[in-house]
């Protein structure tokens, strides 16, 4: 299996507080921890494994600056074999479709029969470039995958759906997955890991070496075209309960019993 | 006039509860932007879906064929790109789903017609589309217009829009005739399977005392499930515990796992991604804990308590016990 | 002059963060440290991953990198864990002696089977008679024909009770003039007739590490079971310590790493009289103090890794090293309790047992009374 992930640097938004830049066209990044995009960790667990069981190349890529390298080493270092950026300059502020056009230039020069990419991104969350890249390469894709099996020529995979539910499917290959959180348990980073991919060089890819002409990427070529930031409005706020532990324990009890709960 | 298109979502012999949000949307851009809805029902043995659409805009495009039994982008795809060619709608909606999510972004990469998935709001500005995304962890509001106006691919976040009541309108239903299917498919529908397999049926609990990443480690679920005991709450979570698998599929609440509705729901140690707030849309009393006051989660209860979840778990134990 | 981590070591440093946040869990530390237990499960994932013995040579089961990479795994795990970290770093203590003097079989037994997660290894040098100072030892070893008879008590053993080799100083010639002349390294195994170990007692801090008495009463061990050259385990100690005190002060540094983070954090949080702490010039100037410390603290104890690692002795610098380390993870951790207040007295909030684990570097490996001593001796050229 030659399989290809597609990876992102983005920042974790989960816990930290988020502030719009004076301009509102972006956020205020310098508090920020970057990393690896949560679902695309799961992607790069999920091809070594299929290429621990089965054999094969696993390659990821980015389209980032060189402060997403690190990224890819990080990814080199739990197993993948190897790492390819494509230079991020040009593409700066593009929108999916960009960064699709990018992916394709490496997807349809190599002959790939898996590319895996996390099911959405931390940051804007569009969850387009895995089936538009399929679309563009006329391979099959699905979704929101919660499992993988390889059979000859071909993959099983399960989707997540809503309710608990989940659909099987089996696709032709070459194949575009991605992949949703809670597949597998992405592995830890190693320092044996870490020596083994020191002097491992990542090739830098530019526009026309994707296969692009300049300008057709990057915030100018985008079909969706961001107008404006802003903080959501408040909306309706939850009535604070405040005081000591056992003071709140007490008023929660009280809520509580009030709804029929407990004795 | 331009034509808004609702893309019917239905699985397992039922139209799915999103559609109806759409068709609020479709109204809403009817009434101020004179948009004209009409829906798009595909699928088999699909018309009692068609019936029920009728009721609700003047026309519904029935698409009837055995391959279209189990959704597949792969034929639904093919059909919508037909509808689209031929009826040149200049807005079709979807829901932000599974089906929506491995829809849309597909049709629009073989269509050309741009795509925003996941909006929270859309309306138009003159003769173009503008809409809303929530991004950032529902931390910041994107704002987006299109380079192009000559049609939209739109996914809806479920939870914008209330759902439409029952209506009551004559609606039409065209037959459309199934376009042929060219090549060989790539894809194989093998069948549905739940995930969500166990002995706990958290839908029918009336209280729900529930768990997120705040619980930190697997050894802290028994601390949980000794809380819920004392307070004869089932015990149920968000997302990240099953991810961990600290918590089977059964116990997840949210879009992914179960919807609740619970009478009383204490949520502790969940930020609240609108996922999981989905998951518990008409639930009675809300109670959120969580360290962070900015989580989302207390824009959706109905009481907050900013503290460590750890010690109000042991307060609450200790206050049952007396 | 270049203070940019490589690529390489910028990678160790986020691994070891990673597996810290992943594995390192504030209620299972609590539990060990009320439990005065080893964290073992926790340890063998970080044995499996590379991170201890991460300065031994490639051939016996290490990394093969220096000084200055444990340093820096030790800095992330005890920021983010003053007990796991400290437990873990300690995890392999004094086997450097093995590997800095002992023979290849020694090395080919002890090494792999440390850095692997399947041995725990104990320095056994200070005496109840004999703290800092070991010029002089009571414990005896004498040379017989088939082996060395051991004879004596050390005290404060990092590793005591869980150790599965310790590593002995004892005096093997009582008339060697000075005393410290007559000393050798010598390896005694787990289970050895004549062997006992108990824990001190309860201890301030770092209760997820052993410290342990461990007495020797007519212990057999074979010959070969001596470590480097007989007469000179004094010295290999001493230079050991100079090893052994870079760790120690990374300890420090990230002790008092995290007690500042979560210092920053609840000053950004708490409100108090309309404002939050960190708007309070006092909480300002404190954390600016703090951060200043440790940045301080950081630099000299990277310097004197790095230092260690371009196959230099260094006593001076190691001490200073250790020593503003070690008053450095006092004063901020120190500083976090108060910035946290009340909380900060409660050992749900971390900080407070930052606290009680930042004190032991101003005492181990030398109290920072003998680092003066080291430091003021190398001044005035002592000798």
């Amino acid at each position: 299996m030659e399989i290809l992930v597609c990876v992102k640097k983005v920042p974790d938004t989960a816990d930290a507080e988020v502030i719009l830049r004076p301009d509102g066209k972006g956020i205020k990044e310098d508090d920020l921890a970057f990393g690896i995009n949560e679902w695309d960790n799961y992607a790069v667990e999920e091809a070594i494994r299929i290429k621990e069981a089965h054999g094969g190349r696993v390659t990821v890529v980015t389209i980032g600056v060189s402060d997403s390298e690190d990224v890819l080493r990080r990814c080199l270092a739990m197993g993948a074999d190897d790492a390819i950026m494509i230079d991020g300059g040009p593409f700066a502020g593009s929108d999916p479709y960009g960064i699709a056009r990018g992916l394709r230039g490496i997807a349809a020069a190599r002959a790939y029969d898996l590319v895996l990419a996390g099911a959405q991104a931390g940051d804007d969350g569009f969850g387009m470039v895995g089936p538009v890249l399929a679309g563009y390469l006329g391979w099959s894709h699905a979704t929101l995958v919660t499992s993988v099996s390889v059979e000859d020529g071909k993959v099983a995979v399960t989707r997540e759906l809503e309710g608990g539910l989940e659909e099987r499917l089996r696709l032709a290959l070459p194949a575009v997955l991605t992949v949703q959180t809670g597949i597998n348990e992405p592995r830890y980073v190693s320092i044996m890991g870490i020596r083994k991919v020191r002097s491992k060089e990542i090739p830098v890819l530019d526009l026309a070496k994707v296969g692009l002409a300049a300008g057709s990427v990057g915030e100018n070529a985008n079909v969706l075209r961001r107008i404006a930031l802003s903080v959501p409005p408040a909306g309706k706020e939850a009535e604070m309960i405040k005081g000591t532990p056992a003071e709140i324990a007490r008023k929660i009890l009280d809520i509580v019993r009030e709804r029929g709960g407990v004795g | 006039m331009a034509k808004v298109f609702i893309v019917a979502e239905h699985r397992q012999g039922a139209i799915r509860d999103a559609t109806y949000e759409l068709v609020t949307l479709a109204r809403e851009l009817e009434s101020k932007f004179a948009l004209e809805p009409a829906a798009v029902v595909i699928g088999h043995g699909v018309r009692p879906f068609a019936e029920v659409l009728s009721r609700h805009v003047n026309e519904t495009i029935m698409v009837e064929n055995e391959a279209l039994a189990d959704f597949r982008y792969e034929t639904y795809a093919a059909v919508l790109r037909d509808i689209i060619m031929k009826e040149t709608p200049l807005v079709v909606l979807c829901p932000q789903s599974a089906f929506g999510m491995e829809l849309f972004p597909r049709l629009s990469a073989e269509t050309g017609r741009p795509c925003a998935t996941d909006c929270v709001q859309v309306e138009m500005d003159g003769p173009s589309l503008v809409v809303v995304r929530s991004i950032y962890n529902g931390k910041i509001n994107s704002r987006l217009a299109f380079a192009s106006s000559g049609g939209y691919l739109i996914t809806v976040r479920a939870g914008s829009y209330a759902p439409a009541a029952e209506a009551d309108k004559a609606g039409t239903i065209r037959d459309y005739p199934c376009p042929a299917f060219g090549e060989p498919f790539k894809t194989e529908f093998l069948g549905y399977r739940e995930a969500a397999a166990g002995t706990v049926d958290i839908s029918q609990a009336p209280f729900l005392l529930s768990i997120g990443r705040g619980i930190k480690d697997t050894e802290n679920i028994p601390k949980a499930e000794e809380l819920a005991a004392k307070l004869g709450a089932v015990l149920s979570c968000s997302r990240p515990v099953v991810d961990k698998k600290w918590l089977g599929k059964e116990r997840q609440v949210g879009t992914s796992g179960r919807t609740v509705k619970p009478k009383l729901y204490l949520a502790m140690g969940i930020s609240g991604a609108f996922q999981h707030l989905a998951g518990i849309k008409g639930s009675g009393t809300f109670i959120a804990v969580n360290r962070d006051p900015k989580a989302p989660i207390f824009r959706a209860a109905d009481y907050g308590v900013v503290e460590d979840m750890f010690k109000i778990m042991d307060a609450l134990k200790e206050q049952i016990g007396t | 002059m270049d203070f940019e981590l490589t690529k390489e070591q910028k990678d160790i440093k986020q691994a070891a963060r990673e597996f810290a946040e992943g594995e390192f869990d504030k209620d299972l530390a609590i539990k060990h440290d009320k439990e005065h237990s080893f964290p073992r499960s926790v340890w063998k994932k970080a044995c499996e991953l590379g991170f201890v013995g991460i300065h031994f040579p490639e051939e016996f089961g290490g990394q093969g990198l220096g000084v200055f990479e444990n340093v820096l795994v030790v800095e992330e795990f005890c920021r983010k864990d003053s007990g796991f970290g400290t437990a873990l770093a300690l995890s392999d203590f004094a086997s450097e002696i093995v590997m800095r003097h002992g023979s290849r079989d020694q090395k080919a037994k002890y090494l792999p089977a440390v850095s692997s997660g399947a041995m725990i290894s104990a320095g056994c040098f200070t005496e109840p008679n004999h703290g800092s100072d070991i010029t002089g030892m009571d414990t005896a070893a004498v040379k017989e024909k088939d082996g060395w008879s051991i004879n004596g008590t050390k005290t404060f053993i990092t590793n005591g009770t869980i150790a599965d080799f310790y590593i002995v100083l004892c005096q093997t010639d009582q008339a060697a003039k000075p005393s410290y002349r007559g000393q050798s390294l010598i390896i005694v195994p787990k289970g050895a007739s004549g062997l006992d170990a108990a824990e001190v007692g309860d201890k301030m801090g770092i209760r997820m590490t052993s410290t342990a008495e461990v007495s020797f009463s007519g212990v057999k061990v074979p010959l070969e079971n001596l470590v480097g050259e007989e007469g000179k385990g004094f010295y290999h100690v001493l230079e050991f310590f100079d090893e052994s005190r870079a760790e120690i002060a990374s300890t420090a540094v990230g002790i008092a790493q995290g007690a500042f983070d979560r210092a920053l954090e609840y000053s950004k949080q708490r409100q108090q009289f309309g404002q939050r702490l960190a708007d309070f010039q006092a909480t300002q100037h404190k954390l600016a103090d703090m951060a200043t410390w440790i940045e301080a603290a950081r630099l000299l104890t990277y310097k004197a890794a790095w230092n260690f690692d371009q196959g230099r002795i260094d006593p001076k610098l190691t001490s200073m090293a250790k020593l503003y380390a070690g008053r450095t993870a006092v004063l901020v951790t120190d500083e976090a309790v108060q910035i946290l207040g009340g909380y900060g007295y409660i050992l749900e909030n971390e900080v407070e047992r930052y606290y009680r684990d930042a004190k032991i570097t101003e005492i181990y490996e030398g109290t920072k009374e003998i680092q003066k001593n080291t430091i003021a001796g190398a001044l005035i050229k002592k000798k």
